[in-house]
């Protein structure tokens, strides 16, 4: 499943033992420069280099890297040409106004905020690719303890952690099962073997959570989470490039000013 | 003759609208033993099993750990916890935290350890159970085998004196069964209590009989059907209907007794 997919390639990647808090800041400051540019050249000059961190670095199969892609750039190119037909504009290059107080438009000015969007997207898809692709999840719990999120909350979202892959791996087998068994032949019957996998997999859930407790419970619960706290040090090479990439995309920003495409 | 450690009279307990699991049981177990508790599936070995670390509460009858009679408020079910392990049959269903490390620090961070005493219990629990290395290792990605040590580990972690397992080599394959039951064999020597349930005698038990020959089994097992039995998947012949009828001693395989009528024994 796609979950355990990309928790794998995580766990695996290339930059797996770098500091999480390196990692995060490359992430989060690239989401941030991102928003800060107003150009479209700065947030494709951040999503080049950390596709290259990705690739090349953490050695993520590019196969997988476009895959994650796909879908949110299908959802912004949907936006994107929303944006374009009705942002308007002064230099009109086309327009269409199929009822009186409704009109269609590409403008110059569409066409850049268009495009400017559209950069943007792929510049925060690529950021959030990093951290996802690089910094597994039980790192994170890590940092969100040491950032002061109450416990419970981290503990509920580790419990959480544990049991998605269990629950995925039920419907994975019941799934199997109803196909191996022609149950989605038909539509009719598709419907039908939906419905059974979902009330068979909320009954495999709740005896799961039943389970949970009497496993915390045999262990003597006490309402406390053991956490790994130690964190990777943060070493020289990886400092650096993280604050050269921050700084050259600081740069870019400054220097493409109010660039546009056209 | 060391001390009894753990001890059943008369337990008899019915699931709520179902029928009896379990039909006035009396045994006992002592310090350093290794008992198996072997029956077919639905017999009601986990449902015994889940009362010696106070999980279920017999309708009738008594537990007792150390010749006392187990108590069920929470500080003594705590306590009764530390020194009784448990290891589910699933590991999947033990396994509750999102690495290795943390499952296995569970035990004895509840139990109020200092950090350090933590990490030591930790990488002894983990060292024991051959996996080292381990710690960041999400468990999701270990093998069945695996799983199942990483279960073992977070309750050695606890350093109980009686361990019980149920069905300890379900799901894996020889190897992973021979390797599980070789480490019980080494807690056992180690000085634990092991209770282990089984529903497959010929293949496990055997593994866990290690003190006797196939023959010297037979003959002290079965010694009514001894000349009879030529293979020892026959067993099955021998189990009545699924209730929980068997207990064996594997350390000193002398008896097998019929836990209803414990006064008839054959040695």
């Amino acid at each position: 499943m796609f979950e355990d997919f990309l928790e794998d390639i995580a766990q695996k990647n290339g930059l797996r033992q770098v500091n999480t808090y390196l990692k995060l800041a490359a992430g989060t400051g690239a989401i941030l420069l991102g928003l800060l540019s107003t150009s479209y050249i700065a947030p494709l000059f951040i999503a080049a280099l950390l596709t290259f961190a990705i690739l090349f670095l953490a050695r993520v199969d590019a196969k997988t890297y476009a895959r994650l892609f796909i879908h949110p750039i299908w959802f912004a190119s949907v936006s994107v040409a929303g944006i374009v037909l009705i942002y308007g504009g002064s230099t009109v290059f086309w327009s269409w106004d199929p009822l009186p107080w409704f009109s269609l438009s590409i403008t110059r000015e569409s066409i850049n905020q268009g495009f400017f969007v559209f950069s943007r997207i792929v510049g925060g898809m690529s950021a959030v690719c990093f951290i996802a692709l690089t910094t597994p999840m039980t790192d994170l719990f890590i940092v969100m303890r040491q950032c002061r999120i109450p416990d419970a909350v981290i503990d509920l979202a580790m419990i959480i952690y544990r049991t998605i892959f269990i629950i995925v791996d039920q419907v994975q087998q019941i799934y199997n099962a109803q196909v191996m068994r022609l149950g989605y032949s038909t539509f009719r019957e598709s419907i039908y073997s939906f419905a059974s996998l979902c009330g068979a997999v909320f009954i495999a859930s709740w005896t799961a959570g039943e389970d949970l407790i009497k496993a915390m419970e045999a262990r003597c619960y006490d309402g406390k989470f053991a956490l790994l706290g130690e964190t990777r040090p943060v070493e020289r090479i990886p400092l650096f490039a993280v604050m050269a990439f921050l700084s050259l995309s600081s740069l870019v920003i400054i220097c493409s000013g109010n660039m546009t495409i056209i | 003759m060391s001390s009894i450690i753990l001890e059943a009279r008369g337990i008899r307990y019915r699931y709520p609208r179902s029928m009896e699991a379990i039909r006035g049981i009396s045994f006992h177990l002592r310090k350093g033993e290794k008992i198996a508790l072997v029956g077919p599936n639905g017999a009601g070995k986990s449902t015994l099993l889940m009362m010696f670390n106070g999980m279920i509460h017999p309708d009738t009858g008594t537990i007792l750990f150390d010749n006392e009679p187990v108590r069920y408020d929470t500080a003594s079910l705590r306590m009764l916890r530390k020194r009784v392990g448990f290891v589910l049959q699933n590991p999947d269903r033990q396994i509750i935290a999102p690495t290795v490390y943390q499952d296995v620090a569970f035990g004895p961070t509840n139990l109020g350890y200092p950090e350090s005493d933590v990490k030591k219990a930790v990488a002894l629990a983990l060292s024991h159970v051959g996996l080292d290395g381990f710690e960041r290792r999400p468990p999701h990605q270990l093998s069945g085998g695996e799983k199942k040590r990483v279960a073992i580990a977070g309750v050695l972690a606890m350093d109980p004196d009686v361990l019980v397992f149920d069905e300890p080599t379900s799901g894996l394959d020889p190897s992973g069964s021979e390797d599980i039951m070789e480490l019980l064999d080494e807690l056992n020597h180690g000085g634990k209590t092991v209770i282990i349930s089984t529903p497959n005698l010929p293949t496990r038990g055997l593994t866990v009989l290690s003190s006797c020959s196939r023959e010297e089994f037979s003959r002290k097992i079965f010694p009514k059907w001894h000349s009879g039995i030529r293979n020892l998947c026959g067993w099955r012949t021998f189990l009545p209907r699924p209730s929980l009828n068997y207990i064996l001693s594997c350390r000193n395989v002398v008896s097998l007794c019929r836990i209803r009528n414990p006064g008839r024994c054959w040695t």
